[in-house]
């Protein structure tokens, strides 16, 4: 009797201590990280990329890059040709929910003799990249040898949930108004087909029937993902957990459509409409999709950014025609204004952080002759106009480059044009010479050039050697434009 | 001044960089022929398969192997208390100095040898910050020398075949642009050159490689200054307002071409600077810039029928903007022209040209 209560108050004291000792270990994990942002020596880098912008790929590289910097080509970045970068780890976030950033798979896939790309991101994933760097001589001590590390926060995503963003600052009613302007119009009006009727065909006053409701959110789904999967994939995907709903736990919060009725009625009456009403049901979960998802997703990935890489896939865009780009200008639109841009104090930083820095990159550029890089930077200056306008507007002058995570291609001359070579996805050797690149996007003329011929897709380049970085198109550029200036 | 207007120009492919001269005449033929490529897959012969893995891009490059310079920039180093440490006040002070700190020091020392100590302590790191500055100076000062021995060297390298003075020559180029963002393409440069090469060759070699594209970014900077400074001349109302905006203009302008070739920003640098273009502008005589006589040449007629007073006047202050420019160049590259001096001639043409341009609605 007496040993049972001697072992129930050890063991309950011992899950006490634990839980006090790993609240303390918390607690200085924390504090620590925070001295380090306060010191300058620690940096959150956003990387924000739509689906399939090359996300996981870039990421990927640049650790590989920095991991193999003794042989990898980074000549562009300061630290590395000033000889002061002394070593590179990869740790994981000190945030524990957050799994590790699958690097090993990722690289593993690349560098097979059979390469292939990183799969698709389903989850969140994240890791912090330590820089041992030499201190620069200071004119009080020009011999100083001292070293200090740079910590880099880095997270990825599925790009799906970035369109997420936006729909936290839209009400129910404005987000089925935007729903109802953008499906009357091609290309989704054909994509959507029946379901166009059938959806406005609801009255939002009618009391609610859940097998419907489930019925049309389910073919509402197959419409986005047709919207992403076509040959020509659309940008402006929204609600981005419909097509890749990573770990939930209340499913129902995904079951609503947007009615495209709501538009005839005034705020009043919707206000007025009874509970058990489509329209109530379909903005309550609304609501809770955008509480319990949205905006989690943007305090943990977001909210904290120092410096921010704009990925945007300009060259898929072009190949699908002006609609496409548009679709992907109004996309990227959306999405700026959900960051604040300006010049910040170290301390001001922890509580109203801001993007001090920002990248525009447009990515898989070794898809295009080198020389067509630039016109590449011109289009995509077009495209993230509203961004890159509002982030200069706030003192934070943008960069704008062409890069790619791997340069999968080779340039050659075939009959007198410039072409690339380099193998498709089936691993035979393909080659193709594609009409030069447009700085611009004439509104109403369709660029007849990329209308009949579409851009092959790589597969990676076979790399001999493991041990050597996967060739890259100006990462260094990237990296030294977002975080040079912290490395000395 | 041909060859480098093909590289910022031309939109079609240069071909790789070995054949570069041979290529100059089919270039041409292909622009005429066929203006815009049409997209079209084929199956790469062997000789077009990718055999080995591609190279890397990096920054401040395109291909094939070319320099991209436009994004190039210095930062200015501030150098503080140059003239606290003007030598011969230096040599005065210090022995006053000494005098009055071991003085000091003996007073102290009667107080408590802890005061002393304090005293004694301050006095070295103010000693050892001196001399640091100084150093630092110096260092600053031997790095822009090193310009004229680089000169100097190359000059000699074109005369005589040696190696001792080409690898001279390399060193002395790789210690003026160490740690600068020319770096990476002058290791490059250097790196691609075939071990065979002697004198003149190694100067073809860098020049090609390293120089022209510098020239280039170079160009383009006179060109959108010189621009500038005209058109703005010719809309301003005010004479005395043009002279003040002139001369800022052309100030500017010196530095970003001095920092295309790696001369950092700074009140001393400039002035150094800007005695050389004197002295270059002066030596060049009348003859190479004359701008009147060009002006009749490129323009005669049709300016006097095309433009205002006003306007003209503006594209003179422009075309003078032009010729500091070019003579900016001349002297902070860092080997004199071997085959391709830019010429007045031409920059005058597409300065007339934007200035049309720029003022046609005006008329
Ligand atoms: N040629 C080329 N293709 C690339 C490059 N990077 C990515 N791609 C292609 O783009 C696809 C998507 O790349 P990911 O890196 O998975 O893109 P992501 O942004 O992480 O996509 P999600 O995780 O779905 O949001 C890859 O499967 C490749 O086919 C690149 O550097 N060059
Ligand atoms: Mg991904």
């Amino acid at each position: 009797m007496i040993r049972k209560t001697k072992d129930a108050i050890n063991s309950l004291s011992r899950s006490y201590l634990d839980k006090a000792s790993n609240f303390v270990s918390e607690q200085t994990e924390q504090m620590s990280t925070t001295l380090e942002r306060l010191n300058d020596r620690r940096i959150c880098l956003g990387i924000t990329g739509l689906s399939q912008s090359g996300k996981s790929t870039f990421v990927t590289s640049l650790i590989d890059q920095l991991i193999n910097y003794k042989t990898s080509s980074l000549s562009g970045f300061s630290p590395v040709l000033e000889k002061r970068l002394m070593g590179v780890k990869l740790l994981p976030l000190s945030n524990k929910r957050i799994a590790n950033f699958p690097y090993q798979a990722s690289i593993a896939g690349l560098k097979k003799p059979q390469p292939n790309w990183p799969s698709s991101t389903t989850d969140i994933s994240g890791c912090v990249l330590e820089l041992k760097l030499q201190k620069t001589a200071t004119p009080l001590n020009p011999f100083s040898k001292e070293n200090f590390s740079l910590f880099i926060e880095i997270r990825d995503y599925p790009g799906e949930w970035l369109l997420d963003l936006p729909l936290r600052n839209m009400d129910y009613a404005r987000w089925c108004g935007q729903c109802s302007a953008q499906f009357n119009r091609e290309p989704r009006k054909q994509i959507l087909g029946d379901l166009l009727l059938d959806l406005q065909n609801i009255d939002p006053m009618d009391p609610v029937n859940f097998e419907v409701l489930a019925e049309l959110q389910k073919r509402f789904v197959s419409f986005l993902e047709q919207c992403k999967a076509g040959e020509h994939p659309l940008s402006l995907i929204q609600p981005g957990r419909f097509l890749m709903p990573g770990q939930i736990e209340d499913k129902t919060l995904l079951y609503f459509v947007p009615l495209l009725k709501v538009g005839s009625f005034t705020d009043g009456q919707l206000e007025a409409a009874p509970e058990n009403s489509y329209f109530k049901v379909c903005e309550k979960r609304y609501k809770d999709y955008i509480k319990q998802l949205a905006e989690p997703f943007y305090k943990d990935f977001f909210s904290g950014i120092d410096r921010q890489v704009v990925l945007v896939d300009v060259i898929t865009a072009l190949n699908s025609g002006p609609l496409y780009l548009d679709d992907m200008r109004q996309a990227l639109s959306n999405i700026s204004d959900s960051f604040s841009y300006g010049p910040q104090n170290r301390i001001m930083q922890l509580f109203t952080p801001k993007i001090d820095k920002v990248v525009f990159a447009a990515t898989k550029a070794d898809q295009v002759v080198s020389a067509d890089h630039s016109s590449l930077v011109k289009l995509l200056e077009s495209l993230v106009d509203h961004a890159y306008k509002t982030a200069q507007y706030e003192g934070v002058p943008p960069t704008t480059e062409a890069v790619a995570g791997v340069r999968s291609s080779i340039e050659v001359e075939h009959e007198g044009d410039a072409a690339l070579s380099g193998f498709d996805t089936t691993g035979a050797a393909i080659g193709y010479v594609h009409p030069p690149i447009p700085a611009f996007i004439a509104k109403n003329t369709t660029d007849q050039g990329f209308k009949d011929w579409n851009i092959p897709k790589f597969n990676p380049p076979i790399l001999p050697d493991e041990n050597q970085a996967v060739p890259h198109i100006r990462l260094d550029s990237v990296l030294n434009s977002l975080v040079g200036d912290k490395c000395s | 001044m041909k060859e480098s207007n093909d590289n910022t120009t031309n939109k079609n492919r240069t071909g790789r960089q070995f054949k570069v001269e041979v290529e100059g005449k089919e270039k041409e033929e292909t622009a005429s022929k066929s203006k815009v490529r049409a997209g079209k897959d084929f199956k790469p012969t062997p000789t077009e398969q990718q055999e080995a893995p591609p190279q890397s891009i990096v920054m401040g490059e395109q291909l094939p192997n070319l320099a991209d310079y436009s994004y190039l920039k210095l930062e200015a180093i501030p150098i503080r208390g140059l003239k606290l440490f003007a030598w011969s006040v230096c040599l005065l002070m210090l022995s006053l100095v000494v005098w009055d700190v071991y003085d000091t020091i003996a007073a102290a020392m009667a107080l408590h040898w802890l005061a002393a100590f304090g005293f004694f302590a301050v006095s070295i790191v103010v000693l050892v910050v001196g001399i640091i500055t100084v150093f630092k100076y110096r260092t600053d000062r031997r790095k822009q020398n090193a310009y004229k021995t680089i000169r100097m060297l190359a000059h000699r390298c074109r005369l005589v075949s040696s190696k001792a003075a080409d690898q001279q020559l390399i060193a002395e180029l790789k210690s003026f642009y160490a740690g600068k963002p020319q770096q990476a393409l002058l290791d490059q440069c250097l790196s691609s050159l075939p071990n065979y090469a002697l004198g003149h060759e190694v100067m073809a070699h860098i020049n090609d490689v390293f120089l022209k594209p510098l020239d280039a970014e170079a160009l383009k900077r006179v060109t959108r200054f010189s621009s500038k400074t005209g058109i703005t001349v010719a809309l301003s109302p005010w004479a005395a307002v043009d002279m003040v905006l002139s001369l800022w203009c052309n100030i500017k302008m010196i530095d970003e071409i001095g920092q295309v070739y790696g001369v950092r920003p700074s009140f001393t640098n400039r002035i150094a600077m800007l005695k050389n273009i004197i002295g270059h502008l002066a030596a060049a005589g009348a003859s190479e810039f004359a701008v009147d006589q060009i002006l009749e040449e490129v323009g005669g007629a049709s300016i006097a029928s095309h433009f205002s007073v006003r306007l003209s006047q503006g594209l003179g202050v422009g075309l003078y903007s032009a010729k500091i420019g070019l003579a900016t160049m001349a002297v902070s590259r860092p080997m004199e022209f071997i085959d391709n001096k830019p010429n007045l001639k031409a920059l005058t043409r597409l300065l007339i040209e934007q200035f049309k341009s720029q003022f046609k609605s005006q008329r």
